[in-house]
């Protein structure tokens, strides 16, 4: 059989009736799990598992795929409004989007956010459906030595992310793995900088650090000024992007996609992180750099692009080996394991309808989510019409209910009124904060694969320079240090970067 | 968003409205949707078989009995554990326990929230044996191949496994005593990690239950060279035991219920005779036998007393070797 036989085998499986019906109801139910903060695609999957499994396969894994990457398109909504992260990996989306928002071009920006991961989603599962058992070979090549080869280059690269110094940058992006180290040490099973508390011995909670630097610290921000500031923006201009928008967007969403493509097809990096690397990407190769941070257009398509473009392709690990890179593809592995489906290479020809009826009903499932979100555009922007009096206690409520339910703890909420307070003292000190989600979430994975290398190598560091891809990898890194620290290029560098510095 | 706001707000009352019930005689047992508080995060292990089980058990309580799954993930499970420890002893919370984790992690550890006294257990659902699996193109055909391999080469040899002072860790170290060898220990994040790591032959071996590698030996991508069972497991007929391969020992993750201790007799019977009969529910077991979950029900008291046991040899072992 061709590629498009299969095709068709697949688009007949998806276009029934019933699996539009539960593709449409997992779409709307994602979107809306997105937009709220916390609450995200993992708790909800769980929730409806018990539903699923009365189902047909395919239908049971078209609904929750839909819950998942609809998750991914309602997370920026939020973020461009009100600079409140509904998903982590919207973080970077707020970084522009939200200024964008400011500037009365809220709807720009969030069409452009359901573009792009349109775009990326359709071309995600293109790839998806044509590289899965190819790339899965690959990427079990990436082992301890070769993930932390990889998440160096990318710290190294990522310092880069800020608009402010590239010191300030890096002091940024260790405050983040600071935090990040806090919790039980996995080759050890010590506990680090827990202070006695063991509420914290899994460490902080991810979405209290966003949820906090971000959200808290924008309304506390907000607050100051209110006196000064006019009345809510009154002027909303056109809500769809103009040519030249369209002409800037697609060369971001396009790397993007690519980057995203990739980090989705690594069991372990995920969407958080193939947002944020888009945006380094873009801060590097496009044309507007100067202009990131201050309401670009390619701060929001390539980050959107990228986050949607890996969640598609994170079913490359999970169908073909078996292997979930993440908590909500492990339930989506155990809904096939009870329908007696067994995931693995052979998955496509010996379930070829699930197979190609799962990438089908993603393409239907990101062209439901473009014309769920489209016309959504125009109700969105209302929001900013909401006096602030009760727009701003509204996001603390939602903010404290999304972070409690994460985990049912009181704790986490008193964790992120903190890391709010610490997040204004950074405004105020002129730092910005986007670098420490990085360190964030990249510090503890690169330590842990450090140590799990330095383990099974006995703490012999040859087992860096064993393996070819981390060798290329490493000379990539120490390329772009010297890069970096060169004097002269140095100093045109933040002639370009920050010209308000 | 609207929606979504009345959704928590129902979701509230209703929350606030069980803790306003007040508890009644046993006959009555349950008034209220009963809680399994799950310290792992939603998708695991813990938390599948805590979401399979209980709409079983639901059932088994009354026609309207109903049975909450809640995750509150922190420090290893052990927040979750110490509330439901320290919970009312009215049966209306449980926990999801998984042995030797419940207690093996807070060996060596400074705090103690609670110990093997402060549960009262209403009983063990399933009992996954440990196994040893490497990779499909691995050298060690056998047990016996990677335990001549760790004898040449003392600390040489690379076994994978999810943490410290869970069910896969403390197995190698029992085994390691047992065969008076010595392993190479890999601690990961989780099981799967595990699995991609000796797929991808960054270490040697790996240690899990069967259901953790059964789909991917199924699928031909890992080999299971040996089961720490009394005998063969009939999921996997072929593989033989760690006794036939000369290690005398047996070892297994074992997952039931727990509730705190002081539960009235007459609760403590409804539960555990409820448990007993969910377990052999033939919904249960079509659901546990297509994951490879190995069903072993064991009352409360008769598990209290053979874990006391492991425990004891674990500090024994915390003893001579401790791993922190």
């Amino acid at each position: 059989m061709t590629f498009i036989d299969h095709l068709a085998l697949g688009f007949a499986a998806a276009l029934t009736i019933q699996n539009l019906a539960y593709c449409f109801f997992g779409c709307l139910l994602g979107t809306m799990i997105g937009v709220l903060p916390g609450l995200g695609p993992l708790a909800t999957i769980a929730m409806l598992l018990p539903l699923s499994f009365g189902l047909d396969p395919l239908t049971a894994l078209i609904m929750l795929a839909g819950v998942y990457y609809g998750a991914q398109y309602g997370g920026s909504t939020t973020a461009i409004l009100v600079a409140l992260p509904g998903e982590t990996s919207s973080v970077v989306t707020m970084l522009d989007g939200h200024k964008m928002a400011r500037q009365g071009r809220a709807g720009v920006a969030l069409a452009t956010a359901a573009l792009a991961s349109f775009f990326a989603g359709c071309v995600g599962t293109v790839f998806l459906a044509a590289f899965a058992v190819p790339l899965s070979a690959i990427a079990l090549d990436f082992g301890p030595a070769e993930l932390f080869s990889l998440m160096a280059v990318g710290l190294i690269g990522a310092s880069a992310m800020s608009s402010s110094s590239i010191v300030k940058s890096v002091g940024m992006i260790i405050i983040g793995i600071l935090f990040g180290l806090v919790g039980t040490d996995i080759t050890s099973g010590a506990n680090r900088f827990t202070f006695g508390i063991t509420d914290l011995w899994d460490g902080v909670d991810l979405v209290t650090v966003a949820i906090g630097i971000f959200a808290f610290t924008e309304v506390i921000g907000q607050l100051e000024d209110i006196d000064t500031r006019p009345a809510p923006q009154s002027k909303i201009e056109t809500l769809m992007p103009s040519l030249s928008d369209f002409k800037r967007m697609i060369p971001a969403a396009l790397r993007g996609t690519i980057f995203g493509m990739a980090c989705g097809a690594l069991p372990g990096a995920g969407a958080t992180i193939a947002s944020f690397g888009s945006y380094t990407l873009e801060r590097r190769f496009s044309k507007y750099r100067a202009e990131l941070g201050t309401g670009a257009i390619e701060g929001v398509a390539g980050p959107e692009a990228a986050n949607n473009a890996a969640a598609q392709c994170a079913f490359i690990p999970t169908l073909t080996l078996g292997i979930p890179g993440s908590g909500t593809m492990a339930l989506l592995l155990g809904v096939m394991v009870v329908h007696n489906i067994q995931p693995g290479p052979q998955v496509i020809s010996s379930n070829p309808t699930l197979f190609w009826g799962l990438i089908a009903s993603m393409w239907i499932g990101n062209l439901i989510l473009l014309i769920l979100n489209l016309p959504l555009v125009g109700l969105w922007v209302k929001f900013l019409k909401i006096p602030y009096r009760i727009l701003y206690p509204a996001i603390l409520v939602f903010s404290c209910i999304g972070v409690y339910s994460v985990n049912y703890s009181i704790f986490d909420v008193y964790m992120t009124i903190v890391f709010g307070v610490f997040g204004y003292a950074l405004r105020k000190l002129r730092f910005e904060p986007a670098p420490i989600m990085l360190g964030f979430v990249l510090g503890p994975m690169m330590e842990q694969n450090f140590r799990t290398a330095m383990l099974i190598s006995r703490g012999d560091f040859g087992i860096f320079l064993h393996s070819p891809i981390s060798v290329v990898l490493l000379s990539l890194g120490v390329v772009l240090l010297v890069v970096m620290s060169l004097p002269a290029i140095r100093k045109r560098y933040s002639e370009i970067v920050s010209p308000e510095d | 968003m609207k929606s979504a706001l009345r959704l928590f707000a129902a979701a509230a009352s209703i929350g606030l409205s069980c803790l306003s019930l007040p508890a009644l005689a046993a006959g009555d047992f349950p008034t209220k949707p009963l809680e399994i508080i799950v310290g792992q995060a939603a998708g695991g292990p813990t938390d599948l078989l805590a979401r399979q089980i209980a709409p079983f058990m639901a059932k088994q309580l009354g026609p309207n009995a109903s049975i909450v799954v809640l995750n509150q993930t922190g420090a290893s499970g052990i927040i979750a554990t110490t509330a439901v420890a320290k919970s009312k002893p009215d049966g209306y919370m449980m926990t999801l326990f998984s042995h030797p984790g419940l207690m093996g992690t807070l060996i060596g550890q400074d705090q103690q929230p609670y110990s093997m006294a402060s549960f009262e257990f209403v009983g063990v659902i399933t009992a996954e044996p440990s196994i040893i699996f490497v990779a499909a193109n691995s050298p060690f055909k056998t047990l016996k191949d990677m335990i001549a391999a760790a004898k040449a080469d003392p600390g040489g040899v690379t076994v994978g496994g999810a943490g410290i002072g869970n069910a896969g860790h403390l197995g190698l170290k029992l085994m390691e005593r047992k065969g008076n060898i010595t392993f190479n220990y890999i601690p990961a994040a989780g099981a799967s990690e595990t699995a991609t790591q000796v797929m991808g032959s960054h270490v040697q071996a790996g240690i899990t239950t069967v259901s953790g590698a059964l789909s991917l030996a199924n699928s031909g991508q890992v080999r299971i060279i040996g089961v720490a069972s009394a005998q063969r497991l009939a999921s996997i007929p072929d593989v033989p035991t760690f006794k036939e391969q000369g290690l005398d020992m047996e070892w297994a993750s074992v997952r039931g219920l727990a509730t705190s201790k002081g539960l009235p007799d007459d609760i403590k019977k409804k539960l555990g005779d409820a448990l007993k009969a969910a377990v052999a529910d033939p919904g249960f077991v079509d659901i546990a036998k297509k994951q490879g979950l190995e069903i072993s029900y064991m009352d409360g008291p008769t598990f209290a007393a053979s874990a006391d046991k492991d425990i004891d040899l674990l500090m024994d072992i915390w003893k001579t070797s401790p791993w922190k």
